[in-house]
């Protein structure tokens, strides 16, 4: 092999390897990349389970906490999640169960066995509300723009560099018509969250922090939700005993609610 | 927290106005809310709209940190909550005690009754109920209550007032990731209403107790059926076929009416009787489900379907058609009303294919009506063919006032219908309000069943306050209104209150 042939060939191998890298960098730098990126250390991209603490404290004491166990799973037809929430404590309430399947969402009574239809309005009630535990992809449900670059205080008070994104969307039924999400411009970590309302009110704020190893990446461990309505209000989600699990596409149905069993 | 409409067992909706939260122009202040270094905000009134400086820093709560800690796979790692101590860590099932009094206040309804019921009635329960696993494909599911009650004008005797319900007790494994089979006294229970279920097929004389008018608590207080029934899965349905067993019973046994034990088998499974129940899977928005049902003679069929509308709205169907007896038919079986009396009352003394529907909504205010609280409303409409015309209610009311029936027979055709959980007239409307947490933990539900024909109302309201971490305490007031010669207005017991309290371990 000729010194010119060895550099091209040097040459076609960097471009071979470096490509997809580059490729990458290139998507992230829009705001549809950047979303995507934010979205998969958000939820880990595979059927798992995660146990999530919901502790509420009202001016900074603590007034409740519930735990859930939510299943999640990607649907095959669009790629958004499935999700479906297990109520664990209170005791009183143990057994009672939240199917969300795009526009469909159920709620279980094991005691009454009934499942009674939801309308979408209902995921945004309480503070740390039925949209928040649920399982999303923003990217699938939002439409995305960059708006700039700022700094951002983050979970952990501190300042760092962030992209701002705005998205906007796409149908009548996601839980807020609109979100301003800060991402992490140095390794694409969601920062803080507005959520607002069809009519622009601010809904929620939300801190994601306690950044840990979890199946495979980098990701929250905790999320901090003040209420808009009232700040005084906050509710923090603790997850916990992320694994992946085996979940049927049939458990996301109403009918298979009553033969739920925890795994 | 409201967390999950918890108290969702009471539901709602009601109409319209929806298209008030849609389509809204995106807020002008958005941009606005930047991301500067501010203080804390989580002090002082609401904030918001159109306020650069809200919410801009997380507010101080307790959290896990960012380093050093277990990492977020690892089960009760640093950042999970501090639980109390529960008798559920020990044991697999979960266990609830509680008391009830019920207070009663009567009236002489237009058509006499001789039926002596209780000015007070009290309760004492302890129950058992949970759907653990035993291994990954053997589950159990359990729903045991006893029970002792004692009431006005009654002598109290511990083996004539105390009873064990098995109301629920069946073993489910999982041959394949695709089918599980279930087997024992299970309650089947179907239906999207939440008023009235057509499509319940195991409702009739299923109540051990009736505490209240509410379908959903009743359904909380019902014996399940003997059942053998399997679920296929797949990506696309779900199919659910199951065989009731009519069981050959005789009454003083354990199998059906013995003090303490007795189970009540020859109410639940008095005929063999089979079912399928097809679901598909991944419809867009639209959730459905078709019900065949087959019992000698009996055989019906049914569906039900419901979807949204808009954020705010869900709007559902059901509908179930069976050849039977209509509710006067079955009733007169023995021949006790006069013929002309039962002809009156659209008596054939044949089956026909009737049917049942119930046609309602869900309705939650928008949040820029009511903010995050939760708040709905449920309107249902009911069609019982199976039922009274308003002219075969008069009938009812002519024939009880002028003697030309025993009030006996007349008032067996109520009962029955009582026992059958079905609307007594054939057209019926049902609303129901619910507002969870209305202060702090106090939820408040209130149900409404109106008979159009003849404008009279039965309402109930309750309040339930949480206590503790795993206790309730409620209050439920109910009030029977209408003229004398009305479905509601003609009931003997019109109003009454109860208090109840219980605890989960």
């Amino acid at each position: 092999m000729t010194t010119t042939s060895f550099k091209r060939f040097a040459l076609a191998l960097m471009i071979l390897v470096t490509a997809p890298s580059l490729l990458t960098a290139a998507h992230a730098a829009t705001a549809e990349g950047i979303l995507e990126a934010a979205d998969v250390i958000r939820n880990p991209q595979m059927a798992f389970a995660v146990d999530v603490d919901l502790i509420a404290y009202e001016d900074g004491r603590q007034t409740d906490s519930t735990r859930v166990t939510t299943f999640s799973r990607k649907d095959n037809r669009d790629g958004q999640f499935l999700t479906l929430v297990h109520i664990n404590e209170p005791v009183r309430d143990e057994g009672k169960l939240l199917l969300r399947d795009g526009n469909i969402l159920w709620f279980y009574d094991p005691a009454s066995k009934a499942s009674v239809r939801m309308s979408p309005r209902q995921r945004l009630l309480g503070n740390a509300s039925n949209g928040d535990v649920i399982t999303a992809n923003f990217a699938l449900d939002y439409t995305v723009s960059l708006e700039g670059e700022e700094d951002v205080v983050d979970g952990d008070r501190q300042t760092r560099p962030a992209y701002r994104l705005r998205l906007v969307s796409q149908s009548d039924i996601t839980p807020y018509q609109e979100i301003l999400l800060w991402v992490d411009r140095n390794n694409s970590r969601p920062l803080k969250g507005q959520f607002f309302s069809r009519s622009g009110r601010l809904l929620k704020v939300a801190w994601y922090r306690g950044w840990k190893p979890v199946l495979g990446e980098t990701r929250p461990t905790e999320v901090v939700i003040a209420d808009g309505f009232d700040p005084s209000q906050v509710t923090v989600m603790r997850m916990s005993n992320y694994r992946p699990e085996d979940l049927p596409l049939s458990w996301f149905s109403n009918s298979w609610l009553p033969r739920f069993r925890t795994p | 927290m409201t967390f999950l409409p918890l108290i969702l067992r009471r539901f709602v909706a009601a109409p319209v106005v929806i298209c008030a939260t849609m389509g809204v122009a995106p807020p002008t202040t958005m941009a606005q809310s930047g991301a500067t270094d501010m203080p804390p905000v989580l002090e002082g009134p609401p904030v918001l709209e159109g306020s650069p400086n809200a919410l801009d820093v997380v507010p101080d709560v307790p959290g896990v940190g960012t380093s050093g800690e277990p990492d977020g796979e690892t089960r009760q790692g640093a950042g999970t909550v501090a639980h109390q101590p529960s008798l559920r860590a020990l044991i697999p099932f979960r266990l609830s005690v509680g008391g009830s009094l019920a207070l009663n206040a009567y009236r002489n309804p237009v058509v006499p009754t001789s039926r002596a019921e209780p000015d007070w009635t009290q309760r004492f329960d302890l129950r058992m109920s949970g759907h653990p696993s035993v291994t990954d494909r053997l589950g159990v599911l359990a729903n045991l209550r006893l029970r002792t009650s004692m009431a006005d004008n009654s002598d109290y005797a511990i083996d004539r007032n105390s009873h064990l319900d098995i109301q629920e007790l069946a073993v489910d494994y999982r041959l394949t990731d695709w089918l599980t089979v279930e087997a024992g006294r299970i309650n089947v229970r179907n239906g999207v209403a939440t008023g009235f279920n057509p499509t319940d097929w195991f409702k009739n004389d299923s109540l051990v107790v009736a505490d209240s008018f509410d379908v959903v608590d009743r359904r909380e207080d019902r014996l399940g059926v003997l059942v053998a029934q399997a679920a296929l899965h797949t990506d696309d349905l779900v199919l659910i076929a199951g065989w009731r067993p009519g069981l050959d019973t005789s009454s003083g046994t354990w199998l059906t009416d013995a003090d303490v034990i007795g189970q009540g088998f020859d109410r639940t499974n008095s005929t063999d009787a089979g079912y399928l129940k097809l679901t598909p899977v991944g419809w867009e928005n639209i959730s459905s489900t078709i019900n065949l049902f087959y019992e000698e003679d009996q055989p019906g069929v049914g569906a039900e379907v419901s979807g949204v509308v808009s954020e705010s709205l869900v709007l559902f169907a059901e509908w179930f058609g069976q050849w039977r007896h209509s509710i006067v038919d079955e009733s007169n079986r023995s021949g006790a009303l006069p013929k002309a009396v039962a002809s009156n009352l659209g008596a054939t003394g044949q089956r026909a294919f009737l049917n049942q529907v119930a046609l309602g909504l869900t309705w939650s205010p928008p949040t820029d009506w009511v903010g995050t609280e939760d708040i709905s409303l449920t309107a249902e409409y009911h069609y019982n063919q199976a039922g009274l015309s308003g002219e075969e209610l008069d009938a009812w009311f002519d024939a009880g006032v002028s003697g030309a029936a025993a009030p006996g027979a007349l008032w067996s055709i109520r009962a029955l219908a009582s026992t059958r959980q079905e609307p007594l007239s054939q057209h019926q409307v049902f609303v129901r309000l619910t507002y969870n947490d209305i202060v702090d933990d106090v939820n408040l539900s209130a149900i409404t069943f109106v008979s159009p024909v003849d404008a009279s109302v039965l309402s109930e309201v309750s309040l339930d306050a949480e206590v503790f971490t795993n206790g309730q305490i409620s209050l439920s007031v109910f009030a029977a209104a209408g003229p004398e010669r009305s479905v509601f207005g003609s009931l003997s017991n019109n109003s009454g209150c109860k208090l109840s309290v219980s605890y989960s371990f």
